[in-house]
């Protein structure tokens, strides 16, 4: 058969968590139907209503890593590290022999570095600032996973972080497949991975979602309980692991999202976000309902959950299909139970064997016509399995793997589609819309203030790029309003701004069509603080229900959906600076296979105290001045800004049937990261110039074809550096580069679509922004030609727009006129 | 028993006091876009009216608790059916 | 007064009254046993007598959310809404209940407030704005109480705990069209169904015939269910509110004040900014005698005046309403009234809801 080459097939598995260290140890206890949910030692559960969770047996870092090594790494790295280190031995591979650039990894994640993030907060608020260490905040971050893999086994390929609450780990499979399929890699680490930690326990502690014993899913659904540890699934293209030999564990069939948009309403039974998403992986792969052999349900435990699942699991696919919840043995491992839930679906293929739904309560049986697989699991051949997430947040995803099979038809993959930027909306400093932000670009205006909110004595920065007042209740419907904080308002508001712009009404004909995705460096940094600080401080007892569904990284997509009734697929990515571009690309992904007709882009990123006072304790990252001298002579740190875009995004051809105005094409990506470790990055630029180079081939361009450049400089010295020696080696003064950042800071995420935002206002406008008050270059941007002095007027067809994120992660994107 | 114009009066002013406070401490905490004073002490607080969700109701009986040292219970829904309700209660546990 | 066709068909031995010139029973047999299946089993009424108008065209939203006082700008479709319609000087027309649909939205009024709102909409019509008049074409069969949910299961092909409060659905029944509404005005678990008035005749028979071994199932009169709405405090607006401006009936919570422009929205700043001086309270009396109009005293002053007294059915006493001295409007105070025969009566003002409804308790399984 000649579809080798569209096929995704899974040559290894490593895990670690409450059921065993090592995919033996632990396929041994689940196949014996053994809890792992203990008495928690690791962390302090005071004030929890539960003494229980899938804790790690014995956890000893020193028994993996260094002391060099233990050190470096957050514990979410470490445990990352332990199931992908297994994950590429099983698979037999051998990455020194490989091109690194082709091997990238891909982790679902809802806490990152929450572990170290904690400590440093705990010191701050007790100790003051001064006294917090900072080498935790460099740990803290959620990407720490991701870039904690990729330094440790040294690749270089496409890199980012989902962070979908509960279905980040399937979704992170699904997205790792996907890139394979998209050619930008020839493998891929796949998985996710989250800690035990204060924050969760204390969040849902205070929803009422725990158990006080350990769970029961799908009988007495007294609750759940959070689990901790790392799944990594080693995904390769077909072809090329038969090339090498490999042995094949399974197939990775295909994969959906939807969302739920809060309310079961609907006639329609396949209404149901999670049918949704259930129907919709089973029409990718062209398969029936009936062929699903064993289900491996999402079964966290609680009431909300284990009533609603097994009726949207009957209704697909009746009473017959064996559907267990493996939480019942190793907890709710958050943005890591996917991920798991996909190595046991695998090891169930493998060893024809389903495992159980332990510690079933059966008088508390609301399903008996149901097979949950009570109690003790059993053998059974297995073609295919489900493995569903559905998500706080109304995110769902489901995925089936497939026994290996050489010869399998496999519906084929589209024709390329050409995907088209046709809205836009933003909110960023001085600016409230796209036309103020051009307006500034057009002025050569930046738009840093004065920081009067706070007291910036204790800090460096004195000012930001601030985005002004907002008449929110005008763009957001107010009945949800209230349960929005900033950045859930701020994007609600963008989206709402890009569907105007793009003349598009959601309603129920096209809403399973259209997609949401966010994304963001930083996250709900503020609602995580006060949250956090509220713990600290009075306890879990404290701790605020209001604030907890925001402190969640998807709570704006959740959000967007709920606002504007969207079904369609949704996900979350926080790979830091580089989390706008890959939104984008991923949304060319949804619209390629055909799981959406357009999809809402939308990164948003918050300024504020906290954000302030953490980066103040990193040297050199902050300037005390009022400009952020990207590039420029005496760059001395940057100045950060909070900013929201939304972009919408659409194929070609339902650009045209609508009769859309269009901005620009999505023409090329280049995505790939380095392994300079947590907080790094190579001050040499070689990764990063390659992410210019491969754009550029995806968009079948030469340098003498790049109109302009939008640089990620911010005028931090050591990125400035890396980014300017990256574009000597590819751009050199082949074409103009600015800086959207000298205007609007540091904006992480949301600076990488700020990017492609004047990649759109200098190709409608055949006006380049100049780097606002810049005078000399520095010395390392010498000979490179920076737009100083004034805009340039030029016709622009094609731009390139750079990203990073410190951690090692570089992507970049071609953004074109639109010829039909 | 004679009713007096005064001590009914009196008794009339310290309940509005006590509804008035509890409206503004929900609109507070709860971060609602009303004024206190256009929550009618009758109307419904969850599903409609009011159209708080079960988030609110964790968050109010924190807030109750904080503010009157008044413990809510699960299983109370009557008490929190609207402002007067709340208000009943209030009073008889404050004791 | 004209009797609808399901009127006509089931009234059997019931007392009619007129109301907007329609015919509605009053009672069917008798308000106990009436109000018993209400409240402890299945409970149903005939609404026929209620004005449908359907609103459709380009700018129906626009122009429906310019004439009521809840902002329908965000209202889901398959979702309904309980607002009032205003005049100018902020008298209220009627209160009405919502029901957006893909293309229009169908507006279902109260019996007395039929004519006087067709007439409102009617003379507000504007340009890319059809409506319809479907009070005759369609019933309105409704049923309530604490296992009303056992009833409405068999009328849609999927869970009926999936249907929430104030949502409806499409679907067949009785070989008709129709739309089944998740939605009550007693505290009870409420549905109504809007078919054409053949299927409904055989609706009312079937949910007449619903299993009643173990609660009671019977036709409930308009008195009973304006006993049971007093209960819960739902507005009963045309009779509670006649005279009485928004605030003075406490309907504030069915106004959306932040809403930038509706009809009557000035006229109820003019009067919020003169000052509420009286306002609606409930109470309850432990004995003696009480009539509507009779005097609300404290020593010798005159505080209020008592607009209605009813029989609850649960409580075992009277309970009423009346419109006193802002002062006083508060619950937990003792008042009196001067009855027609002179003597005092003591009326103690209570929380709603007065009675805790039995649903609240029962979850639907």
């Amino acid at each position: 058969m000649s579809n080798y080459k569209d096929r995704v097939v899974v040559t290894g598995i490593g895990i670690i968590c409450a059921n065993g260290k090592n995919v033996e140890e632990f396929w041994r206890n689940v196949s014996n139907n053994q809890s792992g949910i203990r008495v928690v030692s690791s962390i302090s559960m005071a004030g929890i209503n539960t003494e229980y969770a899938g804790e790690i047996d014995g956890y000893k870092p020193e028994e993996h890593f260094t002391p060099e090594e233990v050190e470096k790494y957050d514990i979410a790295g470490q445990l990352s590290i332990i199931a992908a280190r297994e994950a590429v031995q099983v698979a037999q591979f051998d990455l020194a022999a490989h091109d690194p650039y082709r091997v990238g990894v891909i982790l679902g994640t809802s806490l990152g570095g929450m572990r170290s993030g904690e400590k440093f907060h705990e010191q701050w608020v007790k100790e003051g600032i001064e006294h917090a260490d900072p080498s935790l905040l460099y740990n803290y971050v959620i990407h720490i996973p991701v870039d904690s893999v990729s330094h440790d086994l040294k690749i270089k390929g496409p890199k980012s972080v989902i962070s979908n609450a509960c279905a980040a780990g399937t979704n992170s499979i699904g997205y790792a497949a996907d890139m394979i399929r998209s050619g930008k890699a020839d493998a891929m680490f796949a998985g996710g991975v989250d800690p035990l930690c204060r924050l969760s326990m204390s969040g849902f502690n205070t929803l009422g979602a725990l158990a006080p014993e350990p769970c029961a899913p799908f009988s007495k659904s007294s609750g759940l309980n959070i689990g901790e540890g790392a799944g990594v699934l080693f995904l390769e293209r077909m072809d090329l692991a038969l090339e090498r030999g490999a042995t094949i564990l399974g197939e990775v069939l295909s994969y959906a999202l939807s969302a739920d948009a809060y309310h079961i309403t609907a006639p329609d039974p396949a209404g149901a976000g999670g049918m949704r998403s259930m129907r919709r992986t089973l029409e990718k792969a062209g398969l029936p309902e009936t062929a699903v052999d064993y289900i491996n349900g999402h079964g966290t435990g609680t009431n909300a959950n284990d009533s609603s699942e097994p009726i949207g699991v009957r209704t697909l696919f009746g009473n017959s299909v064996p559907v267990s919840s493996t939480k019942s043995m190793i907890g709710h491992m958050l943005g890591a139970a996917g991920a798991s839930e996909g190595v046991i679906s695998v090891l169930a293929i493998n060893n024809s064997f389903i495992p159980a739904t332990i510690n079933f309560d059966y008088e508390a049986d609301k399903f008996k016509e149901l097979d949950f697989v009570r109690d003790t699991g059993r053998t059974q051949e297995l073609g295919t399995v489900m493995s569903n997430s559905f998500a706080f947040g109304g995110n769902n995803a489901s995925i089936l793997f497939g026994k290996y099979k050489q010869d399998r038809e496999v519906p084929a993959l589209a024709a390329k589609k050409r995907v088209l930027i046709t809205g836009v909306g933003a909110l960023a400093g001085n600016s409230a819309n796209v036309e103020e932000v051009f307006a500034k670009f057009q002025a050569g205006e930046s738009t840093f203030s004065a920081i009067e909110g706070f007291d910036t004595a204790q800090y460096v920065s004195t000012h930001g790029a601030q985005i002004p007042e907002v008449p929110y209740r005008k763009l957001v419907n107010p009945a949800l309003l209230r349960r929005m904080d900033d950045l859930g308002k701020q994007a609600t508001a963008t989206a709402k701004m890009a569907l105007d712009d793009a003349k598009l009404k959601v309603d129920s004909k096209n809403s399973e069509r259209i997609g949401v995705l966010f994304a963001t460096g930083t996250g709900p940094l503020k609602t995580v603080e006060a949250f956090n600080r509220t713990v600290i401080l009075k306890g879990a007892e404290a701790a605020e229900a209001l604030l907890f569904p925001n402190t969640v990284m998807n709570a704006a997509a959740g959000h967007i959906c709920l606002n504007f009734k969207i079904k369609g697929p949704t996900t979350t990515i926080t790979s830091g600076g580089t989390a706008g571009i890959n939104s984008l690309f991923y949304a060319t992904q949804l619209i390629q296979n055909g799981d959406a007709d357009a999809v809402i882009v939308v990164t948003g990123d918050e300024f504020n105290e906290t954000m302030v006072a953490g980066h103040s304790r990193v040297p050199g990252y902050l300037t005390p001045g009022s400009q952020a001298k990207a590039f420029g002579e005496g760059l001395d740190g940057t100045v950060l800004g909070e900013a929201c875009v939304a972009f919408l995004v659409e194929s070609e051809e339902s650009a045209l049937a609508r009769g859309a105005k269009v901005y620009g094409e999505l023409k090329g990506f280049g995505l790939t990261s380095d392994h300079s470790g947590p907080a790094r990055v190579n001050r040499q630029g070689e990764e990063w110039s390659k992410s210019f180079e491969l754009a550029l081939q995806e968009a079948g361009l030469t340098v003498d074809q790049v109109d302009y450049v939008a640089a990620a400089a911010s005028g931090n010295r050591v990125f400035d550096t890396a980014e300017a020696r990256a574009l000597h080696r590819v751009i050199g003064g082949k074409a103009p580069i600015s800086a959207p950042k000298a205007y609007f800071g540091e904006a992480l995420a949301t600076s990488g679509m700020i990017g492609a935002l004047s990649a759109l206002y200098a190709i409608g406008h055949n006006n380049i922004p100049q780097i606002p008050g810049m005078e000399q270059p520095f010395s390392e941007a010498e000979g490179l030609d920076l737009v100083i002095g004034g805009n340039r007027e030029r016709a622009v067809e094609h731009a390139l727009v750079s990203s990073f994120s410190f951690g090692g992660n570089y992507q970049a994107l071609v953004i074109g006129r639109y010829e039909k | 028993m004679l009713l007096t114009y005064a001590s009914v009066k009196e008794q009339a002013e310290k309940r509005r006091e006590l509804t008035t406070r509890i409206k503004a401490i929900i609109v507070d905490r709860l971060s609602l876009d009303i004024e206190p004073e256009l929550i009618t002490d009758d109307q419904p607080l969850f599903g409609r009216g009011l159209g708080l969700d079960s988030i609110d109701a964790l968050e109010l009986t924190v807030c109750i608790e904080d503010e009157f040292g008044v413990t809510l219970y699960d299983d109370n829904m009557e008490v929190l059916g609207s402002i007067n309700k709340l208000a009943d209660y209030i009073t008889e546990n404050m004791e | 007064m004209k009797t609808s066709i399901l009127t006509q068909a089931t009234k059997a031995n019931g007392n009619l009254i007129e109301i907007g010139g329609q015919a509605v029973v009053s009672t069917y047999s008798n308000e106990g046993e009436e109000y018993d299946a209400l409240r402890n089993g299945i409970g149903i009424y005939d609404l026929s007598a209620v004005g449908k108008f359907e609103v459709g065209g380009d700018e129906h939203v626009n122009f429906l959310n310019e004439l009521v006082t809840k902002d329908i700008e965000f209202l889901d479709v398959e979702k309904s809404i309980f607002t009032l319609l205003l005049n100018e000087e902020g008298d209220v027309i009627d209160a009405v209940t919502l029901h957006k649909k893909e293309e229009s939205i169908l507006i279902e009024t109260s019996a007395a407030g039929r004519e006087a709102v067709g007439a409102w909409l009617h003379e507000r019509k504007i340009d890319d704005v059809e409506i319809t008049d479907l009070s005759d074409d369609y019933a309105l069969v409704a049923f309530e109480g604490p296992y009303a949910w056992k009833a409405a299961a068999s009328l849609i092909d999927y869970d009926i705990s999936l249907l929430p409060f104030q949502a409806f659905v499409a679907t067949e029944v009785e070989g008709s069209e129709a739309l089944l509404f998740r939605n009550g005005v007693t505290g009870e678990y409420g549905y109504k169904v809007l078919v054409a008035n053949d299927a409904a005749i055989a609706l009312w028979e079937k949910l007449l015939a619903h299993d009643a071994s173990n609660y009671p199932v019977k036709p409930v009169g308009h008195s009973t269910l304006e006993i049971a709405m007093l209960e819960v405090r739902q507005p009963n607006v045309l009779v509670e509110a006649d005279g009485l401006n928004v605030f003075e009936a406490s309907l504030e919570w069915v106004v959306s004040f932040y809403k930038e422009s509706f009809v009557g929205r000035e006229a109820l700043e003019a009067k919020r900014g003169e000052g509420v001086n009286r306002r609606l309270v409930g109470f309850s009396i432990e004995e003696g005698d009480l009539a509507a109009s009779d005097a609300v005293v404290l020593e010798d002053e005159t505080i209020g005046t008592v607009l209605q007294v009813r029989n609850s059915g649960a409580l075992g006493k009277k309970l009423g309403l009346a419109l006193v001295d802002e002062l006083f409007s508060v619950s937990g105070i003792s008042l009196q009234a001067q009855n027609q025969a002179g003597e005092r009566v003591t009326l103690n003002t209570i929380s709603s809801p007065y009675i805790l409804p039995k649903s609240w308790g029962i979850k639907i399984a």
